[in-house]
């Protein structure tokens, strides 16, 4: 973890890493799990159950009449399916499927190039991009923006890519234009990769590898001059955001008529090292750190994602999901730790801000439960990407009272629509 | 694999490990030289003033949690700081109880019936001092409080000579002299070298803001400026102004408190000017010698509505604009 310089003056500056690393694979595990998630309220049809034959590739279906699905990334037995909930108290059904070993590939996806596929099929494959936005934005997307960094700090999954697979962006490109009618591709990526970018076929812009300058927000602001507006989405404006894996994804999936299911993640160890590494979707956290030598410690951390924007787990049994770009683990002395002391008023946070928030204030009202009142406050705004709580002095958890307010906004709007 | 338990937590999972504590530890730090010099003038009663002001301030603010059965804050140095920029303000002459009463003042009043740290709208320690300062005139008087000493200079309080006999009586008092602290006042508030090089330190570490304090200094200078060509017979010169007093106090370490100045660029100018502006205006036409208690506590109250003054968010909609 970076620390405060002696001279803090200056304000403190996030590197993200620049040095790539090659791809090892992990094999195959013994059993997978992937999450399905639960529609509100809803009672999952019986489209599959404990015992029966998956193949690799194979769609299950939530309910027959509902969007949500995953696919199995290895052939075998469904060996257990059990209830699980997330920070935010989303439910999924965990699926257990137990591998025999060998790779049986459905044949529901046919590899035809058209959105249809793409929304039917390639919403679980790694990258985790969603093809919905496409359809649903009435305001067609013309720009679709090809980040070639990660968002947080120490992965570079997307840079590896993009140095060595820019052919293979080129294939995810043609297939995008293809599926989605987007005439417009900028590939954002390092000054490093600048040169490696120019073949994949799209206009390269090249974004300063400070943190949080490859937050899809930024990459707009940046290297567009387009401000998303507060509360909305980049698709609003007609842009869309996808990761150089996703495009990758996307052009092999149409090429081979498979669907990837092999999630390239970086791992980043306690003492800051980092191995990439490519994992079936559904290996164990545990089976991957593993193979990279991380061993564990009492009360260490494992992160989902880099230590700025990532969610911390409970379990190495945790799979790993199609948008896990990394495992960071830290040790007990490395971590935050957060306090409920009140505010100071350092300001710290509100010159830190990329958003120019007055945090805190917001954080005060999210604080005291006064959402409607931190909305005043430019809430929608936020782009959560942490800085204001890495900075702050009382060691207030600020991404978490912020989180918190949009997520109970949200409920607040959602029963306000259902009591109409 | 064996079975560790991890921990859970939220997103950010660095922090860059400042603290509060390491911020007050480092304003005590940086009130060393001017401090000591203070102690060296006036001997071991100054230092007895400041230490039983610290003491106080950590005791009042150790009662009052155990009255309000809050947790306990004094770890964290914020009432210390309090009590010794209290202590700093003092003649080295004050009596015990007087010490006792500005500092229970300056947590109580000034802090804790707000709330505690981060809520209190004044500086606590300017709370403090101005009741203590408005009740008992005599003993916070320097000319008088100051009296039996002789440590080999002018000890006539430069301010109040300036004020009662005009500009020809300033001639007595060398700058050097007063920046080095050979001039009657507080006990941490004569040497302004002293207090140069501590805020110069806090500013470099970034536990104050540069904003304010320049601001403050340069609203100072401008000020006494314009009054020294609009009549130099009655007001003094600007570096007069700003080596006297408590300007260099002020402008390091009471100004420049976090909670009760603005966060944002423009209004940290604003803050820092009006508060220069005000003390020499308090000084010139006002009733008091120095001005800087009142008009930090002035500007202490618009605060909140110079924080008005920010940035646009990045994507804000502006409604009936």
């Amino acid at each position: 973890m970076i620390k405060k310089s002696f001279l803090g003056l200056k304000k403190p500056e996030l590197k993200y890493r620049l040095e790539t690393l090659p791809f090892e694979d992990i094999p195959t595990p013994g059993e997978a799990t992937v999450f399905l998630k639960k529609p509100n309220g809803k009672l999952r049809e019986e489209l599959f159950k404990v015992g029966d034959e998956v193949k690799t590739g194979q769609k299950l279906l939530f309910s027959s009449d509902s969007p949500e699905y995953v696919i199995s990334p290895v052939t075998g037995k469904i060996s257990s399916i059990f209830s699980y909930s997330d920070a935010f108290g989303q439910s999924y059904d965990g699926i257990k499927i137990e591998s025999n070993g060998n790779d049986d590939w459905d044949d529901q996806f046919t590899g035809k190039a058209t959105l249809e596929t793409a929304i039917d099929f390639l919403e679980f494959a790694p990258g985790k991009c969603s093809f919905r936005k496409f359809s649903d934005t009435p305001d067609k997307i013309d720009t679709i923006i090809i980040n070639g960094m990660d968002v947080d700090l120490g992965i570079t999954v997307n840079q590896e890519i993009v140095k060595t697979n820019s052919s293979k962006i080129k294939e995810g490109i043609n297939s995008l234009k293809k599926i989605t009618g987007a005439s417009n591709f900028i590939l954002a990526v390092p000054e490093t990769l600048s040169k490696e970018a120019g073949s994949a076929g799209a206009t390269v812009k090249t974004i300063t590898a400070t943190f949080p300058n490859a937050l899809p927000v930024m990459i707009i602001k940046n290297s567009l001059d387009k401000v998303v507006p507060a509360g909305k989405k980049p698709e609003d404006i007609g842009v869309a955001v996808i990761s150089a894996e996703s495009a990758v994804t996307v052009g092999e999936a149409f090429a081979t008529g498979k669907i990837p299911v092999t999630k390239a993640l970086s791992v980043v160890g306690k003492d800051g090292k980092a191995t990439n590494v490519k994992a079936r979707i559904g290996t164990p956290i545990g089976d991957v750190l593993a193979k990279c030598n991380v061993a564990l410690e009492e009360n260490d951390r494992i992160i989902l994602g880099g230590p700025m924007m990532g969610t911390a787990t409970y379990s190495k049994d945790f799979p790993i999901e199609p948008n896990t770009d990394a495992i960071t683990v830290q040790s007990e002395s490395e971590s935050a730790q957060v306090s409920d002391y009140p505010c100071i008023s350092c300001g710290e946070c509100v010159r830190i801000c990329p958003a120019k928030i007055q945090v805190n204030l917001l954080c005060r009202f999210a604080e005291f439960a006064l959402y409607e009142d931190a909305e005043r406050y430019d809430l929608d705004s936020c782009i959560e990407c942490g800085l204001c709580a890495y900075v702050c002095t009382a060691k207030r958890p600020l991404l978490q009272y912020i989180k918190l307010a949009k997520h109970e906004l949200e409920l607040i709007k959602l029963s306000e629509a259902v009591n109409e | 694999m064996n079975n560790n338990k991890l921990i859970v937590s939220y997103a950010p999972h660095w922090h860059d490990g400042s603290r509060i504590s390491t911020r007050n530890i480092n304003i005590m730090i940086a009130a060393f030289p001017a401090l000591i010099v203070g102690v060296i003038i006036y001997g071991m009663p100054a230092l007895s003033v400041v230490t039983l002001s610290i003491g106080s301030a950590m005791l009042a603010e150790l009662l009052i949690n155990l009255v309000a059965r809050k947790e306990l804050s004094i770890d964290d140095g914020s009432a210390a700081v309090s009590g010794l920029l209290l202590g700093m303000l003092l003649p080295a002459s004050a009596p015990w109880w007087l010490v006792v009463i500005g500092a229970f003042a300056a947590i109580i009043i000034g802090k804790q019936l707000f709330g505690g740290i981060g809520a209190n709208p004044l500086n606590p320690t300017l709370i403090g001092f101005a009741i203590i300062m408005i009740s008992w005139k005599g003993h916070l008087n320097f000319d008088e409080a100051l009296l039996n000493y002789d440590p080999g200079f002018v000890m006539a309080y430069p301010l109040a000579a300036l004020k009662h006999f005009g500009v020809a009586a300033t001639d007595k008092y060398d700058l050097m002299n007063l920046l080095i602290g050979k001039q009657s006042g507080g006990i941490g508030a004569v040497c302004g070298l002293g207090l140069l090089i501590g805020g110069i330190y806090l500013i470099l570490r970034g536990f104050i803001r540069w904003e304010i304090s320049l601001s403050f200094l340069v609203g100072v200078l401008i000020t006494a400026f314009l009054f020294n060509i609009a009549n130099p017979e009655k007001y003094a010169s600007p570096m007069f102004h700003l080596l006297t007093g408590n300007v260099m106090l002020g402008a390091f370490f009471l100004a420049t408190d976090d909670t009760t100045s603005p966060v944002n660029f423009i209004p940290m100018l604003i803050f820092g000017l009006a508060c220069g502006i005000m003390t020499v205006l308090i000084r010139c036409t006002g009733l008091y010698y120095d001005g800087v208690v009142f008009a930090i506590l002035l500007m202490n109250i618009i605060n909140p509505l110079l924080d008005k003054i920010s940035p646009k968010a990045i994507g804000k909609v502006v409604e009936n604009a």
